[in-house]
């Protein structure tokens, strides 16, 4: 266990300063920071709706809006491929093959690693949330938001999100330990992406992956089987898919 | 007990499907410990797959591989544990510093933060502060490299070509500090390189591959032995046809080569012998010497064998 929690501090520090730890930041504030300037530029109509009882539903649906059904599987998409690119670009896969710890243990490191970065993009999306109701009392001098922060409601739908992301981290996971070259993974998964939400409004679009953040935020105004649990299919589909990536890891025959 | 730091057995290794043409064959390495191993080949000859071969980054096709006496495949996380290695192209985070790099991999090692400063004076990069790896030259990336190597005070300390990329002053300094990790610390070095020049004066121990085969193995002074039995008697006389013909009459194998008698040097007194007797036959002696192979060219021989 140890031997883990050193590798993931190590892997935690390779992404210092690389275009992963800025795609978190930048990626988690972008879409509430457009919502935020929509906000501001309307500012008559800023004191009614902080006064509102539906204030945070209507930021967190505006919000979401964009990030469920594009933004958040690109993110994801971006930050597997990225991750694993740090050892590819430097060439150093070789040398991290090389230290005293196993491969499953670099193989958690890894995934943890991302997995941790999704879960700061969401507390960042979410700071940004509140900002874009808050800011407003500091700029524009209206009431600050009556209704209270919907904490638990909120934590709950991002709960939902997060796990409707896992098969997308798993399978992109999969495809960038495979390939050196960029373009592999972050073509696979735009190409999935796209396909996906093709077939969004098809009646068996819960079996693909991509399309959940998308069926997350649509719910019952999609076209897809409503007895299907998205959060369910996800989880199969990460364990299995995750369980692959491993296998193919471990198995193969140059590692550096 | 067992001697060999490192030890393979009947390593073979191909790549691709077909494996029709092995690029390594039946490599049988011995490095002694607190040795400096010279691992000597020219490039593609199956230096850098054997070393990737002994670290586990290539699957074991055929052979087994046993370092420290352990099997390398059973023990590998321990074994690693006491070895350092830089595999080609220095490994380094280009947004990171030198120090950073460092603490990448001080936290799998679990060494001491005082380590850091010390490696990095040890390669004369203790004055690279904040900039960037990726703003280095390649000859500083290469000691960051090294540096990283020794970051677990290893054992045994494996280095492909560390050379490369190094100017001649800082090939001279590398040699010294692997000179003085072995002396002071006991540390086996096994140091690969195309060129002998570069580290006859630093090897105990040398192997030369060629074409994924073993074509010597043994001491360095095994290597100068070879060298000296190398060695030929050379003369310019006034008439070489007839000192060849005097030298043959006395049961002298010489030949003329470029218009000069070579013969092989036997002893000191025959060396006399054989200037009395040409002078002797009236015959003028412009030059007597000795020729030698130099270790280069022994090495060239043996690769072109």
């Amino acid at each position: 266990m140890l031997s883990l929690v050193n590798s993931f501090k190590s892997e935690w520090l390779k992404k210092k300063r690389s275009p992963a730890s800025w795609l978190v930041l930048i990626g988690g504030l972008l879409v509430p920071v457009i919502v935020l300037f929509s906000r501001l530029t309307d500012f008559s109509t800023l004191g009614a709706s902080n006064a509102s009882d539906k204030l945070w539903e209507f930021i967190y649906t505006r919000c979401w809006q964009f990030m469920g059904i594009f933004l958040l599987p690109m993110g994801v998409i971006l930050a597997a491929s990225l991750i694993t690119q740090i050892e590819f670009r430097n060439n150093t896969w070789k040398q991290l093959h090389t230290t005293p710890q196993s491969l499953t243990t670099i193989f958690i490191a890894k995934f943890a690693v991302i997995v941790i970065m999704m879960l700061q993009f969401f507390i960042l999306f979410n700071i940004g949330i509140f900002l874009c109701g808050a800011l407003p009392t500091v700029f524009i001098g209206v009431h600050y938001p009556k209704e209270p922060f919907p904490w638990f409601s909120f934590m709950k739908g991002n709960g939902r999100f997060f796990i409707d992301c896992l098969p997308i981290i798993a399978l992109q996971y999969l495809v960038s330990l495979q390939w050196k070259n960029f373009l592999v993974p972050l073509g696979f998964g735009l190409g999935l992406d796209i396909a996906s939400m093709i077939a969004l409004s098809w009646k068996h679009g819960y079996l693909l992956p991509y399309n959940y953040c998308a069926l997350e935020f649509l719910g019952n105004r999609a076209r897809v089987n409503p007895n299907a649990s998205v959060q369910e299919w996800a989880l199969g589909y990460f364990v299995i898919m995750i369980s692959v990536a491993y296998i193919l890891y471990i198995s193969k025959k140059e590692k550096g | 007990m067992n001697a060999y730091c490192l030890e393979t057995n009947n390593l073979s290794h191909s790549f691709g499907k077909s494996k029709s043409e092995p690029v390594l064959k039946n490599i049988d390495l011995q490095i002694p410990e607190a040795s400096i191993y010279g691992f000597l080949g020219p490039n593609g000859a199956g230096k850098t797959t054997t070393l990737k071969l002994v670290l586990g980054l290539l699957t074991l096709q055929q052979g087994s591989i046993a370092i420290f006496g352990k099997p390398f495949d059973k023990n590998r996380v321990d074994i690693l544990r006491r070895t350092g290695s830089l595999i080609e192209t220095p490994s380094v985070y280009t947004q990171l510093t030198a120090k950073e790099n460092l603490e990448v991999f001080r936290k799998i090692y679990g060494c001491s933060k005082q380590r850091i400063p010390e490696v990095l004076k040890l390669v004369g990069l203790d004055d690279t502060q904040s900039k960037k790896a990726g703003q280095f030259s390649l000859g500083m990336k290469q000691r960051l490299g090294i540096s990283i190597a020794l970051l677990n005070r290893p054992s045994l300390l494996i280095l492909d070509e560390p050379t490369n990329g190094l100017d001649p002053n800082g090939m001279i300094e590398m040699r010294e500090l692997l000179k003085k990790l072995n002396r002071e610390e006991g540390t086996t070095i096994l140091i690969s390189s195309h060129l002998l020049t570069e580290i006859e004066r630093l090897v105990t121990h040398t192997a030369i591959i060629q074409r994924g085969e073993i074509r010597f193995q043994g001491k360095l002074d095994e290597l100068i032995s070879r060298q000296a039995q190398s060695s030929r008697l050379v003369l310019e006389t006034g008439n070489p046809e007839a000192t060849l013909e005097l030298l043959k009459a006395s049961g002298i194998q010489a030949i003329i080569e470029k218009g000069k008698i070579t013969m092989p040097i036997i002893s000191r007194y025959h060396t006399a012998s054989v200037a009395r007797m040409v002078m002797n036959a009236g015959i003028d002696l412009f030059e007597l010497g000795s020729s030698r192979d130099d270790l280069e060219s022994i090495f060239m021989n043996l690769i072109n064998e």
